[in-house]
């Protein structure tokens, strides 16, 4: 499964990586605030930026100066692509975005799971455990290539390969890190048959990326999660949550099983510069690279 | 058990989760794609599958089976494929001698 789970697509160590949000317009605070991901320029080579709109109010008369200062700002930094969260519900405020050239990629939500009780998870069936040093070539492999979820996947202007690298770092990057990150893997030791990466906070965690290798058997994504769940509750967590794309119903349905619950409906948009080198082709028909 | 009763087993249990779950599909045969993009199953789907086929296999041969273990994870080629590749590795695990009751 991207099973294939692709859960969150969020930053890890955001500690380390924290986004510096100003103004999109230095002269007009009132269009809303930008930043340059760091995380994602170190990744793809080119600069990523991510737009916090204000409220349809401010922005409804003014979509003239919106377009031109979000040209502007990306123009300045020379960012290929700007992305965007908006409330599901918001459909006047997307509309809006998307007459200044945002479009749709994605639509997610948040799963929690709280209280998590002991009971909330039977143990799993297979090898649910804490990732090793032999395991990370092939969580890498996995990463690179299991995953099609995510909005970087879901945006048919933006190259798979670069998608599929980022997938990759991510984990090499959690796989590194110290205290609060926890890899677990599903399969016996030379068996590995998927990954799941969460931040564990006290008595919250929050899953982060998931992926169950495409080809192995069907019931490795189940069995991992439940497997992660009982896990983190035998450790102490009461509160799992998890950010995932509305179309990975696989993955919803395994969480459903689970007891999580749904909320927090997130349209993700993006934004391309007109003349951004790297993103590919608009043409529908074409295959992605 | 031979390999048709086999079969039929899983055949009869797969078709009876779609008919619980309000599915739809193609007849279940042999060569029946369980899991995958083609496959009669999702994942969870898969799971029910497995624990329904084990607990038919207690109650009418007295056997217990484990059909998902690290074994099932260890194989070269996914023993859940399809309708006989789940067949063959249940085969084997009877013929194996798994543990009675």
């Amino acid at each position: 499964m991207t099973a294939r789970a692709g859960a969150g697509a969020r930053t890890p160590a955001r500690a380390h990586f924290e986004a510096e949000y100003s103004p999109l317009a230095s002269d007009d605070p009132s269009l809303g605030s930008a930043a340059v991901l760091p995380w994602d320029e170190e990744i793809f080579g080119f600069a990523v930026g991510d737009y916090r709109p204000a409220s349809r109010g401010e922005l409804a008369s003014r979509t003239g100066l919106l377009s031109e200062a979000l040209a502007n700002w990306s123009q300045a930094r020379t960012v290929e692509l700007v992305g965007c969260r908006v409330p599901a519900s918001d459909t006047a405020l997307t509309a809006l975005l998307e007459s200044v050239g945002f479009r749709m990629v994605e639509l997610q939500l948040r799963a929690t799971l709280a209280p998590l009780r002991s009971e909330a998870a039977a143990p799993p069936r297979i090898s649910v455990r804490t990732a090793d040093p032999s395991d990370r070539a092939r969580i890498l492999e996995i990463a690179s290539s299991a995953l099609r979820m995510g909005r970087y996947h879901a945006d048919p202007r933006f190259p798979r390969a670069a998608a599929d690298h980022r997938y990759r770092l991510w984990m090499q990057r959690a796989l590194a890190e110290g205290e609060g990150t926890w890899v677990a893997v599903a399969g016996p030791p030379g068996s590995v048959r998927g990954f799941l990466h969460a931040q564990i906070s006290g008595p919250a965690a929050d899953i982060r990326l998931a992926a169950v290798d495409a080809d192995a058997a069907g019931i490795a994504g189940p069995e991992l999660f439940r497997g992660a769940v009982h896990e983190l509750s035998r450790r102490g967590v009461r509160r799992v949550t998890a950010r995932m794309s509305a179309a990975n119903c696989s993955v919803l349905n395994i969480y459903a099983s689970l007891g999580f619950r749904f909320d927090e409906p997130e349209s993700v948009l993006h934004w391309h510069s007109p003349d951004a080198p790297h993103l590919v082709s608009p043409d529908p028909g074409s295959p992605r690279p | 058990m031979n390999d048709g009763a086999i079969v039929d087993l899983i055949v009869e249990t797969v078709e009876g989760y779609r008919v619980s779950t309000g599915g739809e599909g193609g007849p279940v045969a042999r060569e029946t794609a369980l899991f995958g993009p083609s496959g009669a199953l999702d994942s969870l789907g898969l799971v029910s599958v497995l624990v329904e086929l084990e607990q038919k296999v207690a109650d009418r041969l007295g056997r217990t089976v484990s059909l998902m273990d690290d074994r099932a994870m260890s194989q070269a080629s996914s023993p859940f494929r399809t309708v006989g590749s789940l067949a063959d590795y249940l085969g084997a695990q009877l013929s194996g001698g798994a543990s009675g009751r």
